[in-house]
């Protein structure tokens, strides 16, 4: 009986939802932690912007606790009190590093200036887009195998200069969609071979194609 | 900069849970099916994050957004084009293979499908590679954390490998999958915040492309995705197809231990597929995180020196208490998410690949599982001591993608080779790897007589691809082929014709 249950409880399920239910728990209170500043913060955009993730973390930590916990009666016991164990020594140490760490000594009218001429000095350089043309002026080491690879580089070149970018954003496209064609050529029993769950949005081809889609819409959007 | 209270709590909570998250995990661990595979229990959805989390490291978010702020829009072409394709091929044809040929690494299906010669090869290559990988990831740590919170480049590497070398040594593979889905969910939650923030501040996706387009007519292309064939950035369309897209990325998605290993440790082939997928599905948000930033500092703030500050820039002037925290974390999210599966990774490559094969073949299992754990910590020392000498490269990101390039091109031509054509044989494999890697060197040495752009790593991974093809197809031809025994379970079509293979993967599916 004792080793029916050890069996049970080491049962790869068993095992995922154990671990499910201390990932949902982490996240959880991770968003617990973000409510504070939430209800703290000055600003209104503030207020806003970490209440939000707060929510985000909130909403996925909690699903995934559910799921973990559900059917295993106090199974939720542990994570929750780990973690909230872990939360309460993190709070206390950065407290007391807040508390002990000496403040920063205020900056005079002086310095202050000073400090923006140099930040304005730091971004007023000219603005250029980082690429230098790093081509020698003279061909110095290999002179016979470069004069061969530039050769063949150049004819090459010349081929793929006429193609406009626009039809590379129109082959690339054509591209998505054909990888989003092909996978249907794979035979159902292969996508789900080693499952017997057969579900129809458990079809890997289903998600290739929403995958290929959106892809789709982004080059053609943002291609040239 | 000062940190509030508020965030010094969310950094150390995150910090200590996941350290106690990993920990945890440990007792799971029994054998060394368990710390390198996670005992084949991982299911789909715990892949399809840590594949993305994974894949996103720190120097992603520094150096994606710094080059998004130099180049432009065409940075995020290393998250869409040069990712989706690669991991639906890797999703439909090669992650089935590897699953159901049983294997721990890739260079173990190397080895079984070409010789030893050529899986020692390539796991000395990879476990080098992974080793100077992680000394990156360790120093863009560094770099961001000095400006903004005042620490010493040594604070912040000791305490990022202690962290992540304590978890990973405890619980191997199934506690760095499991900390990577907590990762991966605090990075999204916190770079979605900040590039909400950004958007607000420089008045939505309109305001941030005048304000763009307003600084200038050298900014006209940071809008597009593919520049013309003679731009001067390291982009042009030619690379981007060509290098990226038919060569690192896929030889990344199939071909990169750190990334295939969870797929190795899914429960099923199904989960192994869809882990893949799934993981796909999540990247197409990426760029929105790691390049959005770079553009939005770009118009905010114009004129930084060293674009590799842009997102620090922003994280400082931009986000209230709270969510600096929370970007924070995320920020260390993506880096442990990365060093630890390198990690594990490494320690799996030289244990299998080297150790087990090369030098003592038939210890016991628990022997295994001891050294991995000691192979873990002396990476991580190793990484502690590589990461400063990155300082030396001139941008992070580009600097990364170079040591890809080098070995990406010839690793893709035998595994393509290898997994879709039974006629390749072991001599062709093997001068394939070896010529792909020569073409690689004498490209990188060359490469500023024969080469427009800024740095050429696109074409180099291409035509060290199309050499290694050759070569490889050649010498197979006049070589004596394999026989259709020694290929079963190897080469795609013959996978499913193995009738011993389906009777497994049946029984599996039967539970």
């Amino acid at each position: 009986m004792e080793d029916d249950r050890q069996r049970e409880k080491d049962s790869p399920p068993q095992k995922e939802m154990r671990v499910l239910d201390m990932i949902g728990c982490f996240v959880l209170f991770f968003g617990l932690l973000l409510l504070i500043p939430a209800a703290t913060a000055m600003e209104v955009s503030e207020r806003v912007t970490n209440l939000l993730s707060a929510i985000v973390l909130l909403v996925i930590g909690g699903a995934m606790f559910w799921r973990g916990v559900a059917g295993r009666r106090r199974a939720w016991v542990r994570p929750v009190v780990m973690f909230a164990v872990l939360m309460s020594i993190s709070v206390v140490i950065a407290l007391c590093v807040s508390v002990f760490t000496p403040k920063p000594r205020p900056k005079a009218p002086v310095e202050k200036a000073t400090e923006k001429a140099a930040v304005s000095e730091k971004t007023a350089e000219p603005l250029d887009s980082g690429v230098a043309d790093n081509r020698p002026e003279k061909e110095k080491d290999y002179p016979v195998l470069v004069a061969a690879l530039r050769g063949v580089g150049f004819a090459m070149r010349r081929v793929v200069e006429r193609i406009p970018l626009n039809w590379v954003k129109m082959l690339a496209a054509l591209g998505f969609l054909l990888i989003a064609a092909v996978v249907w050529l794979v035979r159902r029993e292969t996508v789900f071979e080693g499952t017997t769950d057969r579900k129809w949005w458990r079809d890997i081809r289903l998600w290739t194609v929403v995958v290929m889609a959106t892809q789709i819409i982004v080059y053609l959007l943002l291609g040239t | 900069m000062t940190l509030t209270f508020i965030d010094t709590a969310i950094i150390l909570f995150y910090m200590v849970g996941v350290l106690a998250l990993g920990t945890i995990l440990g007792k799971y661990v029994r054998s060394a099916k368990d710390y390198f595979l996670a005992g084949r229990l991982l299911p789909w959805w715990a892949i399809g994050m840590s594949v993305v989390a994974t894949d996103i490291g720190a120097y992603d978010f520094v150096g994606a957004s710094g080059g998004a702020y130099r180049y432009g829009l065409v940075q995020a072409n290393f998250d869409w084009i040069g990712c989706i394709p690669g991991m639906i091929l890797a999703a439909f044809i090669f992650v089935p293979c590897y699953w159901r040929a049983g294997v721990y690494t890739i260079p173990e299906y190397l080895g079984r499908r070409y010789n030893d010669c050529v899986r020692a090869v390539e796991a000395i290559l990879w476990g080098v590679f992974m080793i100077c990988n992680l000394g990156i990831f360790l120093w863009t740590t560094a770099v961001m954390l000095k400006p903004l919170m005042g620490w010493s480049e040594w604070t912040s590497i000791i305490l990022t490998a202690a962290v992540v070398g304590i978890y990973t040594v405890s619980g191997g593979l199934s506690a760095v999958v499991i900390t990577d889905v907590v990762q991966f969910i605090i990075m999204y939650v916190g770079g979605a915040a900040l590039v909400v923030l950004g958007l607000w501040k420089v008045g939505g996706w309109s305001g941030l492309v005048e304000k763009v387009h307003s600084l200038g007519p050298q900014y006209a292309d940071h809008f597009k995705l593919f520049l013309p064939v003679d731009t001067k950035t390291p982009y042009p369309w030619t690379g981007i197809m060509l290098g990226l897209t038919v060569v690192l990325a896929t030889a990344y998605w199939i071909g990169n231990q750190a990334i295939i290993q969870r797929n190795l440790g899914a429960k099923s082939e199904w989960d192994a597929k869809a882990g893949m997928l799934w993981g796909a599905a999540m990247k197409l948000f990426i760029p929105v995180f790691i390049v959005f930033p770079g553009l939005i500092a770009l118009a905010l703030y114009p004129g930084l020196k060293n674009p590799d500050e842009a997102l620090p820039m922003l994280v400082r002037e931009l986000l209230p208490p709270g969510l600096m925290g929370l970007v924070f974390a995320a920020f260390f999210a993506a880096l442990m998410s990365s060093v630890d599966s390198y990690l594990n990774s490494a320690a799996t490559l030289w244990t299998k690949d080297v150790y087990q094969r090369f030098i003592r073949k038939n210890a016991p299992d628990k022997h295994y599982l001891v050294l991995g754990r000691i192979l873990t910590i002396v990476f991580v020392l190793l990484a502690v001591g590589f990461a400063p000498v990155t300082k030396k490269f001139p941008g992070i990101y580009v600097a990364m993608q170079t040591l890809l390039s080098f070995f990406q091109g010839p690793t893709l031509a035998i595994l393509l080779l290898g997994m879709l054509w039974r006629r390749t044989t072991q001599w062709g494999g093997l001068s394939g790897l070896i010529s792909g890697v020569a073409i690689s060197a004498i490209l990188f040495a060359v490469r500023k007589q024969i080469f427009i752009c800024e740095n050429p790593f696109l074409y180099i991974a291409w035509w060290s691809f199309v050499g290694s093809l050759v070569v490889s197809v050649a010498v197979s031809l006049f070589t004596k082929p394999h026989s259709l025994e020694r290929l079963h379970g190897l080469v795609y079509g013959l996978v499913a014709k193995d009738k011993g293979i389906q009777e497994v993967l049946r029984q599996r599916a039967e539970g």
